[in-house]
């Protein structure tokens, strides 16, 4: 059991018999209180569509509730609460993540019990679906296959976002972290409700799962959640740690052609550090020098002295320890833009840092630290990373590590960094 | 200098405004226990005040699509330096947006608020804009505009405007086009900026945990010099009634057809009515289209949408419309059921029961709001742009009656005013 003051965050971790970790982050700031609950899950490539299509299949219906609609109504109901789910990719691990949002009673006419009525919906959905003889309901299960098929597709629809996915996808062909957490189309036609039926059960009694209870509840709430969830995990199936180490013997290239005006240039590097390591604070500060925003070096060599870009940024992953180079660029300037962000990364290597380049990298991390406490959704993601990789830190805690960190452990973390694949977007038919 | 408290039990929440001589507003909304803070100066100024009469002039200024988020931009760049960088050095995060009917810049900070605050008020009554400047702000302007000709998400709903407006300049996209923006110079920047970037014209906004007092008499003395000036004439062409276009298409690289159906209002809704009419017509969306609604559950379950399906509803001070959005194989036949269940519920009459519910689902939403100082600072700016009270946003909904909502149903859906626009995809 970890305590935790400083910075807003009043945080209590509980390990209960069924086997679940609850996660309360006690604070009166919000008028809602949201309940999260996380099933850990190894990104695989022979189980991650079937994953993705279980939360899109529970939210159909569920014992008491048997429809969409009854579920929709229901939450009209109980003051335009928000329930959602799906999956979320951290590192190699593919998550589903169920979430309900609830305004706070004291706020409300008739002080009802609705965080109580919260739980019980969430729990339904989640423990109870609802079935027929062979499982799911095979209608639900149908349509579900359609509906993720779609959702698999329109991935290219956001530009932007896609650029990263593709590069990523690339880079990391036959490595866990190339699969993207919705799966691939080419698997669904092959799933049934009895094969998703056995995987939604060995995934609620076998997975690690987390549930993140953010609001103005205590102890005492806690035990009566611990009652009403259903599910039991015995922790059997675990998920391996990702490989961070890696040597790259040749930069790869990928050209993509897509109807666009605008190019997009994206480079994915191996940074071979992550969460785990001890440097992992060197990297962050020195992802925040390169690409973490307005004050980084490709922020102000790529668009404010150059004007090539409207967004360029480098973005990390801490679990699996890649780092990401993105920006939208007219494909006529992808090789001026190029030579640009190599030659800040060139910069930082030869110790080309200045310290107002350093010092303002190491502020921007701590405003954003700092504000954590303050952004619902901002401090249910920090306190899973914690979760996953097993850490008790603070806020306080890490904020004194970034602190710590040097310009002299920036160079030399600069040093393990290299490209691996280089990936463009080119209008369809141009040069 | 006059000031007031506003205060509102049912949400826990409490104001304190600050009226200056020379016509600026203040507000400071506490919000205790917060570490962020956040705050914005804003002018009633945006992509639709094209065309204008200058307070000292007889004659219509017309300038370039895109001048006011031109302007957005070029406001960060000081004699002594850009803002972004000044915010950087201070730790905070400094940030500006263009919509419609307003500009604001804004920054959070968790710590030195004070000197983060000072910089925002000076900031944007200095401007420093040069020739050299201007044009080297051309190349990233026209790269987001770019951007946002590749979002199918943005395409369709400018699209959406273009097939309901004639003449109406919203319908133009808020950053212009590259060729409208080449024609933007220094001269013509500072004087959209003389005219609109006025004490009278603009607002200030501070939500955290902050000292009111300190943040309004920071304001005076910065004021002071300040005088009052007359209103801005704004010119808008009449729009004619009715829509421009039954359907707007256009091909991009997607997976499926992204569609927006919706209606125009013929009349503008002024006055005090406004509250009840947009509350009401919130209320309507969801009631007819929302995830609870026979519509949406009919619609998704014969595999025609799927869950990314939007019903909303939006009003300014001189335009109003509905949304429907969302993707679809056969946008067509989306709209030829909506068409026919909204007929059907026209004769035998609105849910009172859908009506309750909803209503208690606003109330609740609307609280969401008061969780992040970021969305409270977005959201009071924009409603108070409109005319509309943000305190009072929760209040509508719970005085809301079933009568109101009934008329309003027989006014805004009509037939005759119903648009569409479809993003197919270039290789289906």
């Amino acid at each position: 059991m970890a305590f935790e003051k400083g910075n807003g965050i009043n945080l209590k971790k509980y390990n209960t018999k069924k086997g679940i970790n609850i996660i309360n982050v006690k604070t009166d700031k919000f008028k809602t209180a949201s309940i999260n609950l996380f099933i850990h899950n190894q990104l695989d490539r022979e189980t991650v569509t079937q994953n993705a299509l279980i939360p899109m299949v529970l939210k159909r219906g569920s014992k008491d509730f048997p429809t969409m609609q009854e579920i929709s109504r229901k939450l009209e109901n109980l003051y335009g609460s928000f329930f959602d789910c799906g999956v979320v990719k951290k590192g190699e691990r593919q998550l589903q993540h169920f979430f309900i949002d609830g305004v706070n009673e004291k706020y409300l006419p008739g002080g009802e019990k609705l965080l109580d009525s919260c739980a019980k919906l969430l729990d339904n959905i989640v423990s109870k679906p609802f079935l027929d003889n062979n499982g799911f309901k095979c209608e639900y299960v149908q349509q579900e296959k359609d509906n993720l098929s779609k959702l698999i597709q329109s991935r290219k629809n956001d530009k932007v976002q896609y650029a990263v996915e593709r590069c990523y996808e690339l880079m990391c062909t036959g490595e866990r972290y190339g699969i993207h957490e919705w799966g691939k189309v080419e698997d669904l036609d092959s799933i049934t409700p009895e094969i998703l039926s056995k995987r939604y059960h060995e995934n609620i009694s076998k997975a690690k799962i987390d549930i993140l209870v953010l609001g103005d509840v205590g102890e005492k709430w806690i035990s009566v959640l611990e009652d009403i969830i259903g599910v039991k995990t015995d922790n059997s199936s675990l998920v391996e740690k990702e490989e961070i180490k890696k040597d790259v013997s040749a930069i790869r290239t990928f050209v993509d052609e897509m109807d666009v005006n605008q190019g997009k240039l994206s480079m994915g590097f191996r940074t071979n550090t992550s969460l785990a390591d001890s440097d992992y604070y060197d990297l962050l500060v020195y992802n925040s020098i390169l690409g973490g925003g307005v004050h980084s070096k490709l922020f102000q060599n790529v668009r404010e002295k150059n004007s090539l870009a409207y967004y360029v940024f480098s973005r990390m992953d801490k679990f699996k320890g890649t780092m990401m180079i993105s920006s939208g660029v007219e494909s006529t300037n992808f090789e001026k833009a190029k030579t640009i962000i190599l030659e800040q990364l060139d910069d930082i290597k030869a110790g080309k840092v200045t310290g107002e380049e350093y010092e303002t990298s190491i502020k921007a991390l701590e405003n954003s630290l700092r504000n954590l406490a303050d952004e619902p959704i901002q401090l249910v993601d920090f306190c899973l990373g914690q979760s996953i990789i097993g850490s008790d830190d603070s806020v306080e805690e890490i904020l004194k590590k970034i602190r710590s960190v040097k310009l002299d452990d920036v160079l030399k973390i600069s040093q393990k960094i290299n490209l691996d694949t280089i990936h463009y977007i080119k209008p369809r038919g141009g040069r | 200098m006059k000031k007031s408290t506003i205060e509102n039990s049912s949400i826990g929440e409490k104001l304190f405004v600050c009226e200056y001589d020379n016509g600026l507003k203040a507000f400071v909304l506490p919000k205790k226990g917060f570490t962020k803070k956040y705050a914005t100066y804003s002018t009633h100024y945006g992509s639709i005040d094209s065309e204008f009469i200058i307070p000292s002039e007889k004659d219509i200024t017309r300038v370039p699509d895109g001048i006011a988020h031109f302007l957005e931009h070029k406001l960060f760049a000081q004699k002594d330096g850009d803002v972004m960088d000044k915010y950087a050095a201070l730790g905070a995060s400094s940030n500006a947006y263009t919509s419609f009917d307003h500009t604001a810049y804004l920054f959070s900070c968790s710590e030195e608020f004070k000197k983060c605050f000072e910089l925002l008020v000076n900031f944007v009554q200095n401007p420093y804009i040069t020739d050299e400047s201007v044009e080297k702000e051309k190349g990233i302007i026209g790269q987001e505009i770019r951007m946002y000709d590749d979002n199918p998400n943005w395409r369709v709903f400018f699209n959406f405007l273009d097939a309901l407006y004639q003449k109406h300049p919203v319908k133009i996209d808020i950053a212009g086009t590259v060729e409208s923006i080449s024609g933007i110079n220094k001269e013509t920047l500072y004087k959209c900026y003389n005219t609109f970037y006025h004490p009278s014209n603009m607002i200030v906004f501070v939500a955290g945990d902050v000292d009111h007092d300190w943040v309004f008499e920071s304001i005076a003395s910065n004021q002071k010099i300040k005088e009052y000036k007359p209103e801005i004439k704004r010119i808008f062409p009449d729009e004619p009634k009715g829509i421009n276009k039954k359907m707007v298409e256009q091909k991009m690289e997607v997976s499926a057809p992204l569609f927006i159906i919706g209606f125009k209002e013929d009349t503008v809704n002024a006055g005090p009515d406004y509250a009840v009419h947009s509350a009401g017509m919130n209320i309507l969306m969801e009631m007819l289209l929302g995830k609870g609604s026979d519509i949406y559950t009919l619609l998704y379950e014969k595999g025609l949408i799927t869950s990314n399906f939007d019903a909303d509803y939006t009003f300014e001070s001189n335009y109003s419309y509905s949304t429907i959005g969302g993707e679809s194989r056969n946008p067509e036949e989306v709209r030829e059921i909506i068409i026919n269940e909204l007929n059907k519920i026209f004769s035998k009459g609105l849910d009172k029961e859908s009506f309750e519910r909803i209503k208690k689902m606003k109330i609740g939403s609307t609280l969401k709001i008061f969780n992040s100082v970021d969305k409270i600072g977005h959201q009071f700016v924009a409603s108070y742009m409109k005319g509309l009270e943000f305190f009072k946003l929760s209040d509508a909904y719970r005085n809301i009656k079933f009568e109101n909502i009934e008329s309003i149903f027989k006014k805004h859906f009509i037939l005759d005013n119903i648009a569409m626009s479809v993003i197919r995809p270039t290789h289906p």
